[in-house]
């Protein structure tokens, strides 16, 4: 009998690895400093300024406009950018999971306003409804109000979305006959639902938590395009040279967006984190399909 | 008449919508037009203070704003001007910068248009056609247009363009090579190609995935089996029986298609330069960003009831169709 391989599944581990490993490895071995600054340096006898190109100063993929190492700042991102991506996703999940499970089960009016919402939310680019909604509120909050602000606005444009799918599935579920007899037997709604309902769809809404991170981090990477950011920034000045603004934390989407407009003159500022996000999007998305395969072909 | 009744409701509903989220999208927009900044007095050496001395919440002011805003729209008097800092006088503004919101966004939204036409159809186009492959009996073209399916799903749009930006920075260095160039351009049909690429990939990648899907399930029909015995040519087989009945299956799926095309239409218009709308939503007034958000909302709300009356009209008996 031919085994066949579960390609997305070994892919979305392998880079789910990669991508632990960048979390873990700043806590158990020395990887440099993140925020360390670099004015000029010298090669072949002349002086070279920030941004330095890959290689150069013994920086392997190069530095950002003040010098410092952008792989240094990578692996120290991957802990900002996933945790970030990771509370927004719960926070979807939170909201998506009991809305999507009662409308699945009482149907009428919620289940049209989950169907309302989908189509709201779609029906507008995500990072055109976050930009108006900070644009908006954003000054009625500060610091981690607006952390807060931003990642509420992030969790409410995708949520419609899962409540839909937990929806549909609980409406698949609660027309098997062990549940109408859990239901005869006089077992209360909120006992189905959570005894009987929620493992047996738990399996696709695994599927559909790591479909939605991928979709989180992308919108995020959006929303660096468009300008709006997680970290500060800072105001630099070397002698004698016109001052420059840099993103504070290590921040993939931020460090991105604000190095966008280097794309002709040092394009491997904003190409690399651009890599690492497009990489651990896609990394999820391979793990979304590798287990729904799995499953699909477990029946 | 059931099949009326439905699209009746769908537009309906896509209608209240509409109505309803444009209201709200406006309404927070404005919201920061209610800020009141209290400046502090020029020194000798400045016309205008731009340093705050206190700030404060006026729920008049915002009332009024919203007033103009809608008395100004009706009259098509809206005028495009550059966000300003918090506070700063309009003294400041230039007044060459203050153009009639209309007139810009007319063009702009026609290039933004061009361009998400010409994606989904080459989207919808080249994905049908891949994941026809999967109805080839050998396995490298199933691989493919499976392939092609999941990367294509999982590969974000802001990555692609910079990937895209750096491959022909770096063929162009390395090989004197020009692939397309790093900012889009709609009056070459080079300049068109990154974001066409970037924008058609999601929509052929779902598109391949439902053709794919529908198509390896029909193939094995009693019907198929007939219609080979019958000893009809493999094409038409495909094409005259088994696309026709795949055609709902791909076509339910317009509405996702067009869903991720105009999320991705901004970000892909930003980063390339595009002249399209999304220029006009980042760094200038609320008016301007409220305008533009709408364009989207109707925009996206009409694709949607578009999408979904098709699907409506060509769905099979006793197939779901969404209202």
């Amino acid at each position: 009998m031919s085994r066949r391989w579960n390609l997305p599944l070994l892919l979305g581990l392998a880079m789910a690895v990669a991508l632990i490993a960048a979390i873990v490895v700043p806590w158990v071995a020395p990887v440099g400093d993140p925020d360390r600054l670099t004015s000029m340096i010298k090669v072949d006898g002349k002086l070279v300024l920030p941004p330095f190109a890959p290689g150069q100063a013994g920086m392997l993929l190069g530095s950002d406009q003040g010098g410092r190492d952008l792989l240094v700042r990578i692996v120290y991102g991957a802990r900002t950018t996933v945790l970030y991506a990771l509370l927004i996703t719960l926070v979807r999940v939170a909201l998506a999971l009991p809305l999507g499970l009662l409308a699945g089960w009482y149907k009428g009016w919620l289940a049209g306003l989950t169907r309302v919402m989908v189509t709201a939310t779609n029906g507008v680019p995500g990072p055109v409804i976050v930009t108006v909604v900070l644009g908006g509120l954003g000054g009625f909050v500060q610091g981690s109000g607006w952390l807060a602000l931003y990642c509420v606005a992030v969790a409410a444009i995708g949520f419609p979305r899962l409540a839909e799918q937990v929806r549909r599935l609980t409406e698949e579920t609660a027309k098997r006959p062990y549940i109408e007899a859990a239901v005869a037997t006089g077992a209360p709604v909120r006992r189905v639902l959570w005894r009987h309902i929620l493992p047996v769809i738990s399996g696709d809404v695994m599927v559909s938590v790591a479909t939605e991170m991928g979709w989180v981090l992308l919108i995020m990477g959006q929303l660096a395009i468009f300008g709006i950011n997680l970290g500060g920034t800072v105001r630099l000045s070397f002698d004698g040279r016109p001052p420059i603004i840099l993103e504070k934390v290590p921040e993939w989407g931020q460090m991105l967006g604000m190095n966008r407009s280097l794309v002709r003159t040092h394009p491997w500022v904003p190409l690399y984190p651009a890599v690492a996000l497009a990489m651990t999007v896609a990394c999820l998305q391979f793990l979304a399909e590798g287990l729904r395969r799995r499953w699909l072909r477990r029946g | 008449m059931q099949r009326m009744r439905t699209v009746l409701r769908l537009w309906v509903t896509r209608l209240l919508l509409l109505i309803v989220s444009a209201v709200l999208l406006v309404g927070v927009t404005m919201l920061s037009k209610g800020w009141v900044y209290k400046l502090k007095p020029p020194t000798q050496f400045q016309i205008v203070s731009t340093e705050i001395e206190s700030v404060h919440y006026d729920v008049g002011q915002y009332g009024a704003a919203l007033q103009k805003y809608w008395a100004d729209l009706r009259a098509g008097t809206l005028l495009l001007t550059p966000r300003t800092v918090a506070g700063a006088s309009s003294l400041l503004m230039n007044p060459r910068n203050r153009l009639p919101l209309f007139e810009v966004l007319r063009p702009a939204w026609t290039n933004s248009l061009m361009l998400y036409c010409a994606s989904v159809g080459a989207g919808l186009g080249a994905g049908v056609l891949l994941g026809s492959l999967v109805t080839l009996r050998r396995r490298f073209w199933k691989s493919l247009s499976m392939g092609f399916s999941v990367l294509g799903l999982a590969l974000p749009d802001f990555g692609l363009v910079l990937g895209g930006q750096f491959l022909t920075l770096w063929a162009s260095r390395t090989m004197g090579l020009k692939l397309w160039p790093i900012l889009a351009a709609p009056e070459t049909e080079r300049g068109w190609l990154l974001p066409l690429l970037v924008l058609s990939l999601p929509p052929a990648a779902y598109a391949a995935r439902l053709t794919a899907g529908a198509l390896d399930e029909i193939m094995r029909e009693d019907y198929i089996r007939t219609a080979r015995s019958k000893g009809l040519h493999e094409a038409r087989v495909i094409v005259g029986h088994a696309m026709r009945n795949a055609l709902p299956r791909i076509l339910s799926g317009l509405p996702v298609m067009l869903g991720v095309v105009l999320s991705s239409l901004p970000v892909v218009e930003l980063i390339t330069n595009w002249p399209g709308l999304s220029k006009w939503m980042v760094g200038v007034s609320e008016e301007s960003t409220a305008t533009v958000a709408v364009i989207f909302l109707a925009w996206g709300v009409l694709m949607d009831a578009l999408a979904g009356s098709l699907h409506a009209a060509v769905a099979l008996p006793g197939e779901e169709v969404s209202p």
